[in-house]
C-alpha cells in the first residue's frame, strides 16, 4: 500500500500556545486512521491544517504525492470534508444544500442531478430530499453533511470528530457508512474522535496529548503493548496507601490523579490478597484487559477525561 | 467556468435565503418607509419629503446590506461557508458570490421603492429609469462589499453590528441624504470624500433631474467613484479572506 498522506515535523501555534510539536506520520491509501485525544489535545488544529485550512509551515504535508502549502486547489479537488459544526444552510432543502455542494466543484447538470441521487440513496436520505435541513435529527444532519462531502468522489474523506452530538444508535449508524464506504469505494478516511468507542474502530490510531503523539499503531497492536492485565484501585488515601501496597504484594504502582494503577500479567492473583490485607481501605477495584484509555494513561500518566484538558 | 458557477450558486443561495424569510423581507422595507414618512413629515412637510427621498431609499438599501452579511460571521465559523472555505474555489468567487447576492437584494428592494417616488413627484424617461437602476445597483454593490469586509474582518456578530453603527449610519448621515452642507465647511468636506454622497447624489440626480443639479456631482463622477469603490472593495474583501484563518 502506498502512503497517501505523508506528514513531516508539522508544528502550529496560537499565538504563545503551542498547539502541536513537529508531528510526523504517514497514512496509506484505504486506511481508517484517527486521531484520538482529549480536548485542547492538537486534535481539530491538525484538521484544519489537513483540510487546508491552516498552513503547514514549519513542517511538510504531501497529500496525494501534492505539496499541501502550494497545490490547496487540487487537492480541495480530491478531498471530502466533514466538519464539527455542520456545514448546512438550515434554510435550505437537502437536494439544494447538496445541489450547491456540487456545483462548488464544477459539477451541473445531469451529471450532478445523478450523483445527488447517489449519495442521497448511498446514505438512506432520499425520501428526505425534499425536506429542509432544519428540520431534521441530528443524526440525519451529519448524513447529509457526509452525502454533502462525498459527491465530488473524494479519495480522501477529512472529518472533525463527526459524532459530536450523536446518540450512540446514530453514531453507530453513522460509522457503519463510513466503514461500507472504505470497502465499496477504497476511500480513505482521517477522522479526529474523543470517544474511545470510537477510536476503536480505526485501522490506526494516532493519540495527542498536548500537541504531541504519545503512540500510533492499530488498537490492538496499543493496548498490547501494556501487561496482559489492567488493574485500577480507587483507595482513601492513594498518597499514603501506594508504598504499603506496594511493600506488601511485591509490584509497582502507578499513580494518576487518585487512582492507583497496575499492568501485570497475574494481576488477578493479587485481588484476594490485597483486598485482605487492606480491608476497609479500597473503595473499588477493576479488573481487566487494556482499554484504549489505559493506553492514554499508560503513555501519559494522566487519565483521558481530565488529563490534557485544558 | 467553475469561478461563475461558485458565484451563481452563492448568489443563488442569498435569494433562496432571503425568501424564506419574509420577515426580512417586511423589515426592511418597512423600517424605511417609516422612517420616511414620519421624520419627513415631522420635520417640514412635502418638501422635506421630497428631500429625504433619495437618502430612505438608500438607508433601505444599508439595512438589507447589513442583515446580509450578518450572518457571513457564523456561517464561517460553523454553517455553510466552511465548506466553501475548502473547496476548489476561488476566493475572490466567495466574495463576488455573497457581494453580488446581497447586492441584488438591495438593489431589488430600491427597485421597489422607486414607485413611492411618485407620490412625491420624481418623473423620469425610460433612459433616465435604466440610469437610476444602474446607480442603484453600484450604491447597492458598494455598500454591500463594506458589510462584506467589515463582517469577515470582525469576528463576533455583536461586534459586527457596533461597527455598522459606528460607520455605516454616519456615512450615511453625512451623505446628503438628510440635509446638504455648504461645501467649503467642514462637513461640506467630509461629505465630498464621503463614497455614499456619490450614491446618493447619483440617485437624486435620476428622481429629479434638475433639482439642485448645480451643487451636486456630475453622474459620470458618482459613478466612476462607485465603480472604483466597489472594485476595491472586492480585492480587500477577497484580500482578507485568503489571508485569515477559520476559528
Amino acid at each position: 500500500m502506498s502512503a497517501l498522506l505523508e506528514v513531516e515535523n508539522l508544528s502550529y501555534r496560537y499565538g504563545d500556545r503551542q498547539a502541536l510539536k513537529g508531528l510526523s506520520f504517514s497514512v496509506a491509501r484505504g486506511e481508517i486512521f484517527g486521531f484520538l485525544g482529549p480536548n485542547g489535545g492538537g486534535k481539530t488544529t491538525t484538521f484544519k491544517i489537513l483540510s487546508t485550512l491552516f498552513s503547514t509551515e514549519p513542517g511538510q504535508v504531501r497529500l496525494f504525492g501534492l505539496d499541501l502549502s502550494r497545490d490547496r486547489l487540487r487537492i480541495r479537488e480530491k478531498m471530502g470534508v466533514v466538519f464539527q459544526w455542520p456545514a448546512l444552510d438550515k434554510k435550505l432543502k437537502v437536494e439544494e444544500n447538496l445541489w450547491h455542494q456540487g456545483h462548488l466543484y464544477g459539477l451541473h447538470g445531469r451529471e450532478l442531478e445523478s450523483r445527488i441521487r447517489r449519495d442521497l440513496s448511498r446514505l438512506g436520505l432520499l425520501d428526505r430530499a425534499k425536506d429542509k435541513v432544519g428540520s431534521l435529527s441530528g443524526g440525519l444532519q451529519r448524513r447529509v453533511e457526509l452525502a454533502k462531502a462525498l459527491l465530488n468522489n473524494p479519495e480522501l474523506l477529512v472529518l472533525d470528530e463527526p459524532s459530536t452530538g450523536l446518540d450512540p444508535s446514530a453514531r453507530k449508524e453513522f460509522w457503519a457508512h463510513l466503514e461500507t464506504l472504505r470497502r465499496e469505494a477504497g476511500m480513505t478516511v482521517l477522522v479526529t474522535t474523543h470517544f474511545l468507542e470510537e477510536a476503536d474502530r480505526c485501522d490506526r490510531l494516532l493519540i495527542l496529548s498536548r500537541g504531541e503523539k504519545v503512540a500510533l499503531g492499530s488498537p490492538e497492536q496499543l493496548k498490547s503493548g501494556l501487561g496482559a492485565e489492567v488493574m485500577r484501585l480507587r483507595v482513601k488515601d492513594p498518597e499514603g496507601l501506594a508504598p504499603l501496597i506496594e511493600k506488601k504484594l511485591g509490584v509497582a504502582l502507578v499513580r494518576v490523579e487518585d487512582l492507583l494503577c497496575l499492568e501485570s500479567k497475574e494481576a488477578h492473583r493479587l485481588v484476594a490478597p490485597l483486598m485482605e490485607a487492606f480491608e476497609g481501605q479500597v473503595l473499588s477495584l477493576t479488573l481487566g484487559l487494556p482499554t484504549l484509555e489505559d493506553v492514554f494513561i499508560h503513555h501519559t500518566g494522566r487519565r483521558f477525561e481530565e488529563g490534557g484538558s485544558r | 467556468m467553475t469561478y461563475w458557477l461558485s458565484v451563481y450558486t452563492l448568489w443563488n443561495r442569498e435569494l433562496v435565503r432571503f425568501y424564506r424569510q419574509p420577515s426580512r423581507v417586511v423589515g426592511a422595507l418597512g423600517t424605511a418607509v417609516l422612517f420616511w414618512g414620519v421624520l419627513g413629515t415631522g420635520i417640514g412637510g412635502s418638501a422635506t419629503r421630497v428631500y429625504f427621498f433619495p437618502g430612505t431609499l438608500v438607508m433601505s438599501m444599508l439595512f438589507t446590506c447589513i442583515f446580509s452579511n450578518a450572518s457571513v460571521i457564523e456561517d464561517r465559523q460553523a454553517g455553510f461557508l466552511q465548506s466553501v472555505l475548502v473547496a476548489p474555489v476561488s476566493r475572490g468567487a466567495l466574495v463576488m458570490g455573497k457581494i453580488l447576492g446581497g447586492a441584488t437584494l438591495a438593489f431589488c428592494q430600491g427597485a421597489v421603492l422607486l414607485a413611492l417616488g411618485f407620490t412625491v413627484g420624481a418623473s423620469f424617461t425610460p433612459g433616465g429609469l435604466l440610469g437610476l437602476l444602474v446607480s442603484l445597483f453600484l450604491t447597492a454593490f458598494v455598500l454591500t462589499g463594506m458589510g462584506f469586509w467589515l463582517a469577515w474582518t470582525v469576528e463576533s456578530s455583536p461586534g459586527f453590528h457596533t461597527l455598522m453603527n459606528l460607520i455605516l449610519l454616519p456615512l450615511w448621515m453625512a451623505s446628503g441624504a438628510v440635509f446638504s452642507a455648504p461645501p467649503s465647511s467642514w462637513l461640506g468636506l467630509l461629505m465630498k470624500v464621503n463614497p455614499l454622497t456619490y450614491g446618493v447624489a447619483a440617485i437624486r440626480r435620476g428622481l429629479f433631474p434638475g433639482m439642485d443639479a448645480a451643487s451636486l456631482p456630475s453622474l459620470g463622477l458618482c459613478w466612476a467613484v462607485l465603480l472604483a469603490l466597489g472594485l476595491g472593495l472586492y480585492a480587500f474583501s477577497a484580500f482578507a479572506v485568503e489571508k485569515s484563518k477559520i476559528k
